[in-house]
Formats: structure tokens, sequence, C-alpha cells
């Protein structure tokens, strides 16, 4: 190694080899601003060659970039400082018609006496480099805008999901506000507790009438019968008939034919509701209640609190026949199946004591009942109630004993294809 | 001292009340009036020779909550209960402790009289018993 040494090219020719060949632009230039040397890429891009460069100075070579250079130039010169990225913007002859952007270093070469005698210049041609940074600045703007986009979408959505939330909270209320009105039924216990209001309100005038054309017919009796008297109690009369007529008229809303309010309801949901409100009574009469449900049933379309009537009034007239058997309990079956295409079916079975066969026709008929103290009034209302809603029902003994009822509703009807 | 008997009717129902002063008035009876227990209890001088014709739901005190009232008193009369419910339970315990009769509301003009004359009859009795007494 040590004897290749001597071989070796000599520093100065190394310099100018490299000098030479560097990929970058570099020339040194006097004070005059004439070019001393000059590398290849640095005539290329002045698309000159470097007999046309040296002993030029740059006005001569480059005149249109002269203003821009020349004084750059001096200022290396004056101040012995050198210059860093400095950009050139312009033509040259290697890109005709082209407006290209140099990026340019500038030092002083300072001689022993201290004085700048020379600039040496590197130059880079950067116009790719600015215009990739364009590109990606572009597309990062692209970019940007997309994300502002997709923001401005996530925060509709965001304010869509709001707007959810508020309605499944109203949805909630709702349900809440269900479950306060079974729950207040579940208070009255049975529709029976309903007649038996009903039949007190309608007592009341009946008494009245009663009483009055009684009266009134005592007055008749007398010789001299005081007919401003009986004209009273004739106005009266009236008065407590019509009021009777009301009574009448608001059970017949209540009974309406045409059902309130339509839902897509599942059943099995339905009656998971009314379970708990019938939970105490059958805890009581330590009665269990089984229910077993066929899996993704379509939905039917009722009103659901006169559905929830239904099933609960079944329930407590099973829990009260089991009740009578005494306090060995018993157990109710329900079971909720489609019923064949159109509907869904809903059993509620017992072990109770059973309705004999001769009284087993009658007992959706008002006024009909089984039970003691029972007003007959229950299953005439849910018979009403699923006839409204296009549905049926129907009993029938079990074996050996206890009875079960059936009632079937409509499915929700597609809509008009 | 001959004074007419005197009917105490408590019951809430206007028409009902009014239908019914008016019968026991053509009837020869003289009638007071209550729209309700309290008002009965706050109101009347209970005159000696009388009956009561008391409803059994009513706002504030019942019908069976004043009988346990006037069974308190000495000098109480008797009473005659009116329902437009079928309370049977409470139909028993009320007869059990003495009421004259249990009318189930609407009633025939001539069950009420009856019963009232029972009550005042057995009222009768129980004056002349204290006074013998």
């Amino acid at each position: 190694m040590s004897q290749d040494k001597k071989e070796d090219p000599s520093e100065a020719l190394e310099l100018a080899h490299l000098y030479e060949r560097a990929p970058i632009a570099l020339c040194v230039t006097d004070k005059d601003h004439r070019y001393v040397r000059i590398n290849q890429e640095l005539c290329d891009i002045n698309g000159r060659s470097m007999e046309e460069h040296v002993g030029r100075t740059v006005h001569e070579v480059i005149p249109h970039l002269a203003e821009q250079i020349v004084p750059m130039f001096q200022k290396v010169i004056d101040t012995a400082e050198p210059i860093l990225d400095y950009e050139v913007h312009g033509e040259t002859l290697r890109h005709p018609g082209e407006k290209r952007v140099f990026l340019g270093n500038h030092f002083p070469l300072i001689s022993k006496a201290g004085e700048v005698q020379y600039v040496h210049t590197m130059v880079r041609d950067i116009t790719d480099q600015r215009r990739a940074e364009a590109s990606l600045k572009e597309a990062n703007d692209r970019l940007e805008e997309r994300v502002r986009v997709r923001t401005e979408e996530l925060v509709i959505l965001s304010e869509e999901l709001k707007t959810e939330a508020a309605e499944r909270v109203r949805a909630q209320e709702e349900a809440s506000r269900r479950h306060a009105e079974l729950a207040h039924m579940s208070r009255v216990r049975s529709m029976g507790e309903l007649a038996a209001s009903i039949s007190h309100e309608l007592n009341q005038p009946l008494t009245a009438v009663l009483t009055n054309a009684q009266a009134a017919l005592r007055l008749m009796a007398r010789k001299k019968p005081d007919l401003q008297a009986i004209q009273e109690i004739l106005e009266d009369i009236v008065v407590d008939d019509k009021r009777a007529g009301e009574v009448i008229r608001r059970l017949r809303t209540l009974l309406q034919k045409d059902p309130v309010a339509q839902e897509a309801v599942q059943l099995d949901e339905l009656v998971s509701g009314v379970l708990p409100l019938v939970r105490s009574d059958a805890q009581g009469a330590n009665v269990t209640i089984n229910v077993e449900s066929t899996p993704n049933l379509p939905p039917v379309e009722v009103d659901p609190v006169q559905v929830q009537q239904v099933v609960m009034n079944l329930l407590m007239n099973a829990i009260d026949a089991i009740r009578r058997l005494g306090s060995e309990g018993g157990e109710i079956k329900m079971e909720i199946s489609s019923a064949g295409k159109h509907g869904v079916q809903v059993t509620v079975g017992d072990n109770g004591p059973g309705i004999p066969a001769r009284e087993i026709g009658d007992v959706f008929e008002p006024f009909v009942t089984t039970k003691p103290g029972g007003l007959g009034m229950g299953l005439a209302i849910c018979k009403s109630i699923l006839e409204a809603h296009g549905g049926t029902i129907s009993v029938e003994s079990s074996v050996p004993r206890g009875c079960c009822f059936s009632f079937t509703l409509p499915l929700k009807q597609p809509p008009p294809s | 001292m001959k004074t007419a008997p005197r009917v105490y009717l408590i019951d809430d129902d206007t028409s009902v009340r009014k239908s019914l002063a008016r019968l026991l008035r053509i009837s020869g009876y003289e009638v007071e009036a209550f729209s309700s227990a309290d008002e009965f209890l706050e109101t009347c001088c209970m005159a000696q020779y009388g009956c009561i014709i008391l409803d059994l739901r009513m706002p504030g005190l019942s019908g069976e909550g004043l009988q346990g009232r006037l069974l308190t008193m000495e000098e109480a009369l008797p009473i005659v209960v009116i329902t437009g419910h079928g309370d049977l339970d409470i139909m028993a315990s009320m007869m059990k402790k003495g009421a004259v009769a249990f009318l189930a509301k609407p009633f025939d003009d001539h069950e009420l009289l009856d019963a009232i004359d029972a009550g005042l009859a057995r009222n009768r009795r129980e004056v002349q018993g204290r006074r013998e007494a």
C-alpha cells in the first residue's frame, strides 16, 4: 500500500477531476465577475461551452440572469462572507422557454493577504425538487380537504346519532308511560274491577230514576196531584237518564272497535312485559308461569296496550282459577307460536279446576262468569279487543283438568307492492 | 212530645240524594240530607227519634267508618245501608254490628220505606228501654 502512494494521482489532479465531474454546478469567478474556472455541469445549465465561459463576465455569458447574480457576487467580495442558499429564478439555454429555480452557495476565496480574490460558487437546479414539493403539497392539501370533508360528514353523522339517541330516550319514556298505564291496570287488578266501577256509575242514576218515578207515582195517587212537583220530578228523571246514557257511551268508547294505536309488535316481547305485573299475584297463589316462544316470529300490528290487557286478563283468570283449588298452587303454560302464514297464536293454559262443559260455550258472553264474585266482563272485553284487531279467541278444557285459552292476531300486512 | 220521625240521609251522589229526600218527604218523613259522613258528623244534632240512611262508598269517611263512630256513642240511631256495589264482606260485617237493612241500588221504594219503618220501630224500642233503665 505504501508503495502505491507515490503512484497516486496528485491531489491537484484529483481535485480537478472531481471539480470537472461532480454532479453539481461549480464555478470560480474573479473580482470582475469573470469566469476563471467552470465545470461541465454549470456549462450544461448555461448551455454554453467551457471556452465560451472562461475569461468572460457573467454579464456576457448569461445576461438575462446577471441582474440577480452579479450584485450577490459583489456582496461576497465586499463582505468576505459567504452567501448560502441563494435562489435564482430564470430561463437557461438548457431548458429554453422554461422557468427554473437554482439554489446557490457562494464562498469567498481569500488570499494570504486577506483579500477576497475569487468567489467560489456551487449551484443546484432545484426545479424538479420544487415541483415534487409542490405536488406533494397539493396532495397534502387534497388529503387535508378530504379529511375536512370527512370530518364534516362525521359531525353530521354525530348529530344524527344525537337525534337518534334523543328519539331513543323518547321511545323509552313512551315505554315507561305504557308500563305505568299497565301498572295502574295491575292495581285495578282486572277488567272485572273496571266493570264494577262502571256498574257503580250506572247504579247511581238508575237509583235516582227509579226513586223519582216512584215518588211521582205516589204524588199521582193523591186526590189532587201536585203537577208542578211531578214536572220537576220528570225533569230530574230526564237528566239522570241522560247521565246513564253517558256512562254507556263512555264504555263504548273504551271498547271501541278501531284500536287506537297500531304498532308492529313482537308478541313474545309484549308477553314478557306483562309478566312482571302479575308476578306478585302468581307468587301469592304459588303459581309458576312458563313461557315458550318460537324464535323469530314475525311482528303483529296491534294496539300494544289493549293486547297487554288481554294477556294480563287471561293470566289473572288463570291465577284465580288455580287459587280456587287451594294452597297447593299450580302452573300456567304460555306458548307463543306461528298460526299458519297469517298470524301468531298465544295460548294460556292452567291446571286449575277448569270450566264445566255446559258453561264453556258462553264464557265470552258479557256477564257470564265461573268465578265467585266475578262480574263476567273480562273475557267479553278480551274478545272485543281481539276481534277489533282482526283476531280470534277460543277456549278448551284441558285433560285431566284446567283449561286453555288461545288467541290469534294477524301478521302486520306488508305494504302494497 | 210528638215530632215526626226524622230521617238522616247521607249519600255523596246529588241525584240519588235529591230523589231519595223527595220520596221520603212525599212519604211523610222529615228529611235532613248530607253529602258525606264527615258533613253529617260535623253539623248534625241527632234527634231522639229517627233513622239514618247511609251510602257505603263516599269521599272521606266511609259508611262503614261512620257506623263504627256511631257505635261509640250512646243513643245512636239505627242505620239502613244503601250501596251501588255488591260489597258482601262489608254487608255481613255491618249487619253484624247492627245495621237494620242492606239495600243494593237501585232498590224499590217499598224496600226502603219498610227498612226505615223497621229502623224507626227499633229506635222506639231502644228509647223506651233507655227510659225504663
